[in-house]
């Protein structure tokens, strides 16, 4: 249902969403991993309409060969849409916009990542959007995460990721489509063990003194995001899990 | 997770023991996952996957993953068909089902794979063309049907064919409406696509390994065959064959599988139909 | 004394804060005294002592360890071997042979071919270039025959067991051949090819519940039942 600014905007002057969501919920939030069984590690990540494969191949040879780094790995993330997964259709060729969140995200995951454990080697890692409805790369962090994770790659800890928004006083937590156009879009990623931000990125425009409070909204949703990644990376070897409550 | 197949796969062929596990298998009449030599994996289609696109169905055949989603715009018709919609069926590549997928524009075996399914559905008429007119000679829809692999234990050809069946099934066109002098999409009033429910057609490939001939082969066993067939069949008229492979087929196995394709296109036709309308 | 737990963490779970722990496996000791883990794996504390097991990951090869690997390519006095990892291995002709290799009166192929497997000790690694192979020692050469079985690498120890004892059990009560690679590839060879698809079946179920008490005498059982099934059957 195609939904106008201003219904957007009026809903918004009484402190509520076109999804009945208040201000700070997140959407509907699914995670599943070990979904490819020909990669490494692969997980699926669906907040709200949006959904996002990501799948991890590696550790590999390093191609091309003069990108190889003697001390680390290197971390190399395509972040692409599928032609169907946006009102017009999307051309298969990689946009400016595609080129510049595959830096963006893999900039959020490297801190995160041990890459010192693998010289001369690659990580490769792909995010295909199946259905944009905005936080495409909330959700192509989130399920990164947790395929590097599924993987075996040591990491410092899990990445969590939402989008942020600032629109007329009022703060919102993982915004669509329809309302990131509309507000000023803060999407962000955090490591919450390290309490250490490995995204921020913002458009359109918010007064400086509102920084502190949208960070703090921020942090609270990513920690929960980061409780949902940490269940369903356990829930995989619930078998095992279930075993070791009974017996081991 | 399933390292035998990242291995031979990564390598592009098996060892000589592995070779040997498969063909003395076959020579028993059976195959490494317990199947018989013309039995199919498990087809399970689940349409409407992606809400947002017009048309989408995300297939397994056993372990093989895909999903096809339908976008639809206007365009002009082709100037000899001027009161005809037009599609286009594409595969892309993304090193998401395999590793020997590399990023960018769709590579040789995504050409050839989006072409032959497009061949099946576009000669078995399937799809209404006609009815995808909207000013003739001036506007149509374009239907683009495009392929992305999930994962790929074998047979990728026939997982995609029957995706694009199911998206297109279940595919509804956007109505038009005329804005000052151009038709455009109105996208929350739908209709159905028009399909030929007569002329759905079936498509099965099969591979010949030594002198056995396989019905839905693995990547395993891809890597062994001497040349792959893949036939598609429409209200008793075969409408597609394509010889994939180095070998050199037998006459008579392009025989046999006609006929082994006709007398199994009914059952799966049902399957097709009951997992739809579930 | 701490009583033994077991329990999965994920990479950044906090596992224990403070300085006198011993950490072993996938987990950090960090300057402000917490014990972080690194990856998905099997959390045991045993008093003072943590150890965090991984359930997943890529092999890497160790100095000594035993690996089955396959053919992919040669040169004059050496081949190229696939071992699971992210370079392939070499072996040089005098080490397959365990003699010297005269380039000038002997071929290469003659004595390997592409698609051949092996069972070779790793003599040398070191990162960023292909691992050094060596069938010097007694045990090691080429395989023939039987078949190959892949698992999760991170599992391997479990097939081996504690002091080799589930290793031993399998080998015992089928009577199979079995080389055990360190990589993740396993080689059966046994009298019938019902023997070999117990032991596939076996060392599958040791990959699910490798971390279940109790495995060795299950897997044991299991066994003896099978052939006593196949011998039945005669």
């Amino acid at each position: 249902m195609k939904v106008s600014r201003e219904q957007v905007i009026e809903l918004l002057k009484e402190g509520k969403r076109i999804d009945g969501r208040g201000l700070l919920d997140p959407r509907p939030i699914q995670m599943e991993v070990g979904v490819v069984e020909r990669a490494e590690g692969s997980a699926i990540v669906a907040m709200g309409k949006t959904r996002v494969l990501c799948v991890v191949r590696g550790p590999m040879e390093c191609v091309p060969s003069y990108l190889a780094d003697p001390e680390k790995a290197v971390l190399d993330v395509a972040y692409r849409m599928a032609t169907f997964s946006t009102e017009e259709r999307k051309s298969p060729s990689p946009s400016r916009r595609e080129i510049e969140l595959s830096k963006v995200i893999r900039e959020a995951l490297e801190p995160a990542l041990m890459l010192d454990k693998y010289p001369r080697m690659m990580i490769r890692v792909y995010c295909l959007v199946l259905q944009a409805d905005g936080g495409t790369r909330t959700a192509s962090i989130n399920a990164a995460s947790m395929a590097l994770a599924y993987a075996g790659i040591p990491m410092r800890d899990l990445v969590a990721s939402v989008a942020i928004g600032y629109y007329d006083g009022k703060i919102l937590v993982d915004l669509n489509a329809a309302e990131d156009d509309l507000c000023a879009d803060i999407p962000m990623a955090m490591m919450p063990t390290y309490n250490k931000i490995t995204l921020i990125q913002a458009d359109h425009i918010f007064p400086v003194d509102k920084i502190g409070d949208i960070l703090k909204v921020g942090v609270s949703a990513m920690k929960k995001i980061y409780e949902l990644q940490r269940e369903t990376l356990k829930r995989r070897y619930i078998d095992i899990a279930r075993e070791l409550e009974e017996g081991g | 997770m399933a390292n035998e197949f990242l291995l031979s796969i990564r390598r592009g062929f098996l060892s000589n023991i592995e070779r040997m596990s498969i063909l003395s298998y076959l020579e028993k009449n059976k195959r490494l996952d317990g199947r018989g030599l013309l039995e199919m994996r498990e087809l399970k289609l689940m349409p409407n996957y992606i809400e947002k696109a017009e048309g989408s169905c995300f297939v397994s055949l056993g372990k093989t993953k895909i999903i096809a989603g339908i976008k639809v715009s206007i365009g002009s018709p082709y100037p000899d068909t001027p009161n005809q919609g037009a599609f286009i069926v594409n595969m892309e590549t993304m090193p998401i089902a395999s590793p020997s997928f590399e990023l960018g524009p769709p590579s040789e075996p995504g050409i050839e794979t989006a072409r032959v399914v497009d061949r099946g559905i576009r000669s078995a008429e399937f799809i209404d063309l006609e009815s995808l007119c909207i000013e003739p000679g001036k506007s149509v829809y374009l239907l683009f049907i495009d392929l992305y692999p999930i994962d790929d234990n074998g047979n990728l050809v026939d997982a995609a064919f029957y995706s694009a069946i199911g998206a297109l099934l279940t595919a509804k066109l956007p109505k038009v409406e005329i804005e000052g002098e151009k038709p455009v999409l109105v996208r929350d009033e739908t209709v159905p696509l028009k399909v030929r429910m007569e002329n759905l057609p079936i498509q099965l490939t099969y591979g010949k390994i030594l002198n056995k001939i396989i019905l839905d082969p693995t990547n395993q066993e891809e890597l062994l065959i001497d040349y792959k067939i893949t036939m598609a069949i429409a209200r008793g008229n075969i409408v597609g064959i394509q010889k994939s492979g180095k070998g050199a087929a037998d006459i008579d196995d392009i025989i046999f599988v006609a006929n082994d394709l006709k007398s199994r296109a009914e059952k799966i036709r049902q399957n097709i139909l009951a997992q739809i309308k579930k | 004394m701490k009583k033994s737990s077991i329990r999965i963490v994920v990479p950044g779970e906090i596992i224990a804060t403070g300085h006198n722990y011993t950490v072993k496996g996938a987990a950090n000791m960090g300057l402000d005294g917490r014990v972080i883990a690194t990856r998905v794996g099997l959390l045991k504390i045993k008093g003072r002592e943590i150890t965090v097991v991984p359930l997943s990951g890529p092999y890497i090869p160790k100095k000594g360890d035993s690996v089955i690997g396959i053919v992919v390519d040669f040169s004059v006095v050496y081949w190229l071997l696939e071992i699971n990892y992210v370079w392939r291995a070499r072996m040089d002709a005098s080490d397959f042979l365990k003699r010297p290799f005269d380039a000038s009166k002997e071929r290469i192929t003659d004595h390997l071919k592409i698609g051949e497997v092996v069972y070779a000790k790793v003599a040398h690694i070191e990162r960023g270039v292909a691992p050094i192979l060596s069938c010097r020692e007694k045990g090691y050469g080429k395989l023939e025959g039987g078949r190959l079985i892949s698992i999760n690498p991170v599992k391997i120890p479990r097939v081996i067991g504690v002091k080799s004892t589930m290793l031993e059990s399998i080998k015992r009560i089928t009577d199979a051949d079995i080389r055990v690679g360190a990589n993740g590839i396993i080689w059966v060879k046994a009298e019938r090819p019902e023997i070999e698809e117990l032991v596939e079946y076996a060392i599958k179920k040791i990959e699910r519940e490798a971390h279940i008490t109790g495995l060795t005498k299950r897997i044991q059982k299991e066994l003896m039942e099978g052939m006593r099934k196949i011998h039945g059957r005669e």
